[in-house]
């Protein structure tokens, strides 16, 4: 085509960078938004994965002045550049003198502890394959050699390799020895092994210092040799390790139950607030937007709603304590768990205060929302109802209702990622560190909506400020943040899939 | 140009036939009267007596007086916002949704006024069916569509619903092309399949009449067609009136035509005494094309 000028826009980098001025800035922007929630969730990202991952163990030379080498233990937790360029490496190890120095004659080791050593004082470092972790019941991490092992009171033949040993026993068949193999595999978590299994099996465990102890089988959470397993190895540990969100690496002030209590407690806390919002804001959005009219009461209402999502969410905790709580739990207790008293029952922080409280915090958004909806219904619909002799009951009920429910789930998903989020409030309303029992279980009436609850949100505020070594806790703290973020978004991704299915049906009438 | 040069003799010939005398002199007291005596007799279906409507303190409707004969088909024509679809309206009180429209005068229908206070208003929008200037199907399947009106009055029976919306759905002449897909949504219907499903939903509650408030103007030649046909049809059983600017639709399909112009009723008359020999000059004016 002579006539016609070929268009010399293509896209380069240069392209798209040219252009108008409010095109480049609003590509910045977007491009900044999207650099930040990525840095975001690869910080978290990497920070999980490093908590899980299991860690070469170091055998260190270490050269004190004057004297003659010795051996350290531990795994490289830090490294520091002093101002003069002298490094120091920070080591997690069982050699510092600590405040629980090992008792000779006794089976205890020290306990495992941060120590500075200075790079010039190490005079050779190694990974032995035959290096063992060890994670004893009582929280301790041991590091040093295996030397022997024993079954039912019988020493067996052993060279040096767990996993030697452990295929040594599976060869013979030693159906009775399965939670010691269990024990035995690099980085398999023996902890979900029942009592009932178990044979008295105990190990000759020494350290860098060469004190030796004898440790029970029953006593050891986790064996392992990282330094001799192969990457495949080191991936099926690091997938065991997320699944029971246990370190590979060091003691966590946590048990994989907490975390599955704290997932329990946000989940169940969104889904009653869920319950009690969508009906609660979408009736009244209904109100709003069919029979408020445009009178002062209809004005002051919406100003109100609207100036309800800008109002700080720790004044939503006090109401709570104030008026759920308080006034209406302990009426409750009055009259219905007067027996128990002065126990109460729904008179203090609970699941059902809690999610009533989130319930009020999200009410504005999902009004809103749901009545920007109604406001998208075209006119002639409900005039096609009414033409047809509906009453503007019936015209609600069965016209502009379903027409808003995408809308209202619209508010739900933003009502959901605010809940699911929320920690102040929570603080005042019934949230605590570790429950004793879950919220849901097997006991009638299996839900529990006035017992105490954990929550991801909160165990992450806590997890912060319990955490001295925060280096190493970050570990633990990105993870925890992942999981709320993975939480938050198969809550919301649920009601996104929910709403898009609606919006399929109706998507032709709205355009 | 040319076209309207060839229109132009015409009328004028038929207009200097009789004695009457073109002018805008007319009043609405004399439309009444301006009916042909032979007519009379006719039952008398819609009538509007004084009727003048506000919205929101502006003029829609100036003292509009008709009366529209039962079994017949109605034409209002006018150009846009004339209010002919004010007037459409008030004949099943859809203006009452409007918190601001006052509206003044009677209508009755069949000798009763639909504007006593004691008017069940719910069953006299089923006696007088709207179909309105899009296709506005519910979300629903087309089962559910037809279904509505008679599930509204409270019939449970599915057997009954099946038998109403076959019988309204061959009424307005759509049951071959959809008895296959009754539970299919109505949304995925051609604009004009969803036109004549919602005059199928309309006479599935069995109104008396059936306003048609620009039926067509939404739809494309064959589906129009096919809805003036139906109109032809469904005259026999209700009497109807059309809003339409379109003014060969009003020739082919209405007995009587009213042409309105600013809120006020220019002239009403059988359609072919409308077209051929109109006796007011803006009637003329607007049907030679000169004007709106």
């Amino acid at each position: 085509m002579p006539g016609l000028k070929v268009s010399r826009r293509r896209f380069t980098p240069k392209s798209w960078i040219s252009g108008s001025w409010i095109s480049l800035s609003s590509k910045l922007a977007t491009g900044t938004v999207i650099a930040i929630i990525v840095a975001v969730l690869l910080i978290l990202l990497s920070g999980a994965v490093s908590y899980f991952w299991p860690r070469p163990i170091y055998e260190f030379w270490v050269e004190r002045s004057g004297e003659a080498a010795v051996p350290v233990h531990g795994i490289i937790a830090g490294k520091e550049n002093a101002a003069d360029g002298s490094a120091r490496l920070l080591i997690r190890s069982v050699t510092a003198a600590g405040d629980d120095p090992a008792t000779p004659g006794t089976d205890r080791l020290p306990a495992a502890d941060y120590v500075w050593l200075p790079e010039t004082a190490v005079v050779q470092r190694s990974r032995p394959h035959h290096l063992t972790a060890m994670e004893t019941r009582d929280g301790r991490w041991h590091w040093g050699y295996v030397v022997q092992l024993q079954v039912d009171g019988e020493i067996l033949a052993y060279t040096g390799s767990l996993i030697d040993f452990s295929n040594q026993l599976l060869a013979a068949d030693c159906a009775a020895q399965q939670h010691m193999i269990n024990a035995l595999r690099p980085a398999r978590v023996a902890d979900a092994c029942s009592d009932a299994e178990f044979i008295d099996w105990r190990l000759l465990f020494e350290d860098a210092e060469r004190r030796q102890v004898t440790v029970a089988g029953a006593d050891i959470l986790q064996l392992m040799q990282p330094n001799g397993a192969g990457l495949l190895d080191r991936i099926a540990s690091f997938a065991t390790h997320l699944v029971t969100f246990r370190s590979p690496n060091r003691y966590a002030p946590h048990h994989g139950q907490d975390i599955v209590a704290a997932i329990y407690g946000t989940v169940l806390m969104v889904l009653v607030m869920s319950l009690v919002v969508s009906p609660l804001g979408g009736l009244a959005a209904v109100y709003l937007h069919e029979y408020a009219g445009r009178g002062w009461l209809a004005t002051v209402l919406r100003v109100a709603v609207n100036n309800l999502a800008g109002v700080p969410s720790i004044i939503y905790g006090v109401f709570g304590l104030g008026f759920f709580i308080h006034a209406v739990g302990g009426r409750f207790d009055q009259w219905f768990f007067a027996d128990k008293l002065p126990v109460p029952t729904f008179g203090t922080g609970g699941l059902l205060w809690a999610a009533m409280t989130l319930a009020l915090l999200t009410l504005p958004v999902v009004i809103v929302a749901t009545e920007e909806a109604l406001a998208r219904i075209p006119r002639s619909l409900k005039e096609g109802g009414y033409a047809l002799g509906a009453t503007q009951s019936e015209a609600v009920r069965y016209l502009l209702w379903p027409l808003a429910l995408p809308g209202l789930l619209t508010g739900m998903i933003l009502a959901v990622a605010r809940a699911a989020g929320e920690v102040a409030p929570l603080m005042l309303l019934g949230v605590v560190k570790q429950a004793s029992s879950l919220p849901i279980d097997g006991n009638f009436p299996f839900l529990h909506l006035e017992r105490k609850f954990m929550h991801l949100g909160y165990y992450l505020y806590d997890l912060a400020f319990r955490n001295t070594n925060l280096k190493e806790g970050l570990g633990l703290l990105f993870a925890v943040a992942l999981l709320l973020v993975v939480v938050v978004l198969v809550l919301n991704l649920s009601a996104v899939f929910l709403r898009n299915r609606l919006y399929d049906r109706y998507r032709k009438l709205m355009s | 140009m040319s076209t309207e040069e060839n229109a132009r003799p015409d009328l004028q010939s038929d207009q200097t036939e009789p004695d009457q005398t073109p002018s805008d002199q007319t009043h609405q007291s004399d439309l009444l009267e301006a009916v042909p005596p032979a007519e009379e007799a006719a039952k008398v279906a819609i009538a509007a007596d004084r009727l003048s409507l506000n919205y929101a303190g502006r003029p829609a409707l100036d003292a509009v007086t008709l009366s529209i004969r039962h079994g017949l088909v109605t034409a209002f024509i006018g150009p846009s916002g004339c209010g002919k679809s004010s007037l459409l309206r008030c004949f099943n009180r859809l203006n009452d949704l409007n918190d601001e429209c006052e509206l003044s005068g009677t209508v009755t229908i069949n000798g009763e006024d639909i504007y006593r206070p004691d008017v069940d208003v719910i069953d006299l929008r089923r006696r007088v069916g709207m179909v309105f200037q899009r296709p506005n199907p519910f979300p629903k399947s087309i089962f559910e569509n037809v279904a509505f009106g008679p599930r509204l009055q409270g019939v449970k029976s599915m057997a009954a619903l099946e038998d109403t919306v076959e019988w309204s759905l061959r009424g307005a002449a759509l049951w071959d092309e959809v008895k296959g897909r009754l539970d299919r949504s109505a949304l995925e219907l051609s604009s004009g399949q969803q036109q004549r499903l919602v005059i199928a939903r309309a006479i599935a509650v069995k109104p008396e009449i059936l306003l048609l408030d620009e039926p067509c103007s939404s739809l494309d030649p064959i589906s129009t067609l096919k809805v003036e046909e139906l109109i032809h049809d469904l005259k026999s059983r209700y009497t109807i009136v059309i809003v339409t600017h379109n003014m060969q639709q009003a020739a082919r399909v209405s007995d009587y035509t009213a042409f309105m112009n600013q809120g006020r009723l220019v002239e009403y008359d059988s359609t072919d005494v409308i077209f051929t020999n109109p006796k007011d000059k803006q009637t003329e004016d607007y049907i030679t094309g000169r004007y709106g």
